[in-house]
């Protein structure tokens, strides 16, 4: 009887300490390491900043002509799909892999096409490598044709973080819009 | 000449064998849209071969950009993933995607080809203006058998 109520207690207080969410994709729960990087604009864009927002973070490049724009279009589909109030609790921000290429007004003009309030992430390699340490955002040139330049492969996770600054769930590039969309909407809750 | 004559007729029986794959419009693309984008651009589509020879997607040209090749992505392991255990679980990071240059893609006799996200896609190179939802950017399939096909590739946000 007392372990019964012991662990109802313990359970309770787990409760309140974090948030419980009802999620689709693979639920983690651990603080999203912070980090300052270049925005679009020429803006520092802090992650630790953006507290009260959902975060999602896309790591990819803009001579990308697959997995990147499959992905942010399927990030722009998801966000229409929440209410006003709730879509403008989200900042969704596209990390380039490809600095070498990807300016500030590069990144502009890319994420634009899918959404004016898409964010484009860059930086110094002293800035982003530590970014894709913490992260594990795999990436790797690979040679193309004289057309193309070099390509990159790399990770395809999509990072979901709360509004309280923890990394909650990951996603997968290709997951159904249905499981983006749902968890989007269940961290703005 | 004696070697010459006797080729002849197999030379031209070979010639009319051929013929019937080209006869006709044995080709059909279908589906074919692209993604908005600057500077690097995309074409998917769903091509079907109702010929009773297989045939080769080998070359693209569009005039929206100075070259067009085809690709097909391709997901690995990353070498880094399972030796550097992460509390984000053992899918942190995702599989790893590269793509690498195809020179042909093959559509079997009866039989068709998807081109899509992820897999077979044709990569436009060196875009001459950004494609934005809407547009309709001419295209032209050349086809080992078939010849070219041209066709028109609508510019949206959502796989139709």
């Amino acid at each position: 009887m007392r372990i019964c109520a012991i662990g109802a207690l313990a359970l309770l207080t787990a409760c309140s300490a974090a948030r419980q969410y009802s999620l689709a994709g693979n639920a983690v729960d651990m603080p999203a390491s912070d980090f300052t990087l270049t925005d679009q604009d020429g803006k520092h864009f802090t992650l630790s900043q953006q507290r009260g927002k959902e975060v999602i973070l896309f790591f990819g490049y803009t001579h990308c002509p697959d997995v990147c724009p499959t992905t942010l279009a399927a990030l722009a589909a998801a966000l229409q799909k929440l209410a006003p109030e709730q879509r403008a609790r989200v900042r969704v921000a596209f990390v380039t892999v490809d600095p070498q290429r990807d300016d500030a007004a590069t990144l502009r003009r890319y994420v634009r096409i899918f959404n004016p309030t898409f964010y484009g992430l860059t930086g110094t390699e002293a800035q982003l490598d530590p970014v894709y340490a913490a992260y594990h955002a795999w990436h790797q040139k690979l040679p193309g044709s004289p057309a193309t330049g070099y390509l990159v492969a790399h990770g395809s996770t999509i990072y979901f973080i709360a509004p309280d600054g923890r990394l909650r769930v990951l996603h997968d590039w290709h997951d159904s819009l249905r499981s983006l969309t749902h968890d989007m909407k269940e961290l703005t809750k | 000449m004696m070697r010459w004559t006797s080729i002849g007729p197999a030379a031209l029986g070979l010639l009319f064998c051929a013929l019937p794959a080209n006869a006709g419009q044995t080709i059909v693309v279908t589906g074919v849209w692209s993604r908005p984008a600057i500077g690097t651009g995309v074409v998917y589509a769903k091509i079907r071969n109702d010929g009773s020879a297989a045939d080769d997607l080998i070359g693209v040209d569009s005039p929206v950009c100075k070259t067009a090749e085809m690709h097909e992505s391709t997901a690995s392991m990353p070498s880094a993933m399972g030796s550097m255990p992460s509390p984000m679980g053992s899918m942190a990071g995702g599989m790893m995607m590269g793509m690498h240059q195809v020179q042909a893609i093959s559509v079997p006799a009866h039989g068709s080809v998807q081109l899509q996200p992820g897999g077979y896609h044709i990569m436009l190179i060196g875009l001459f203006r950004d494609l934005k939802p809407g547009d309709k950017i001419p295209v032209s399939l050349h086809f080992r058998h078939a010849g070219t096909i041209e066709v028109n590739s609508n510019v949206t946000t959502t796989s139709p």
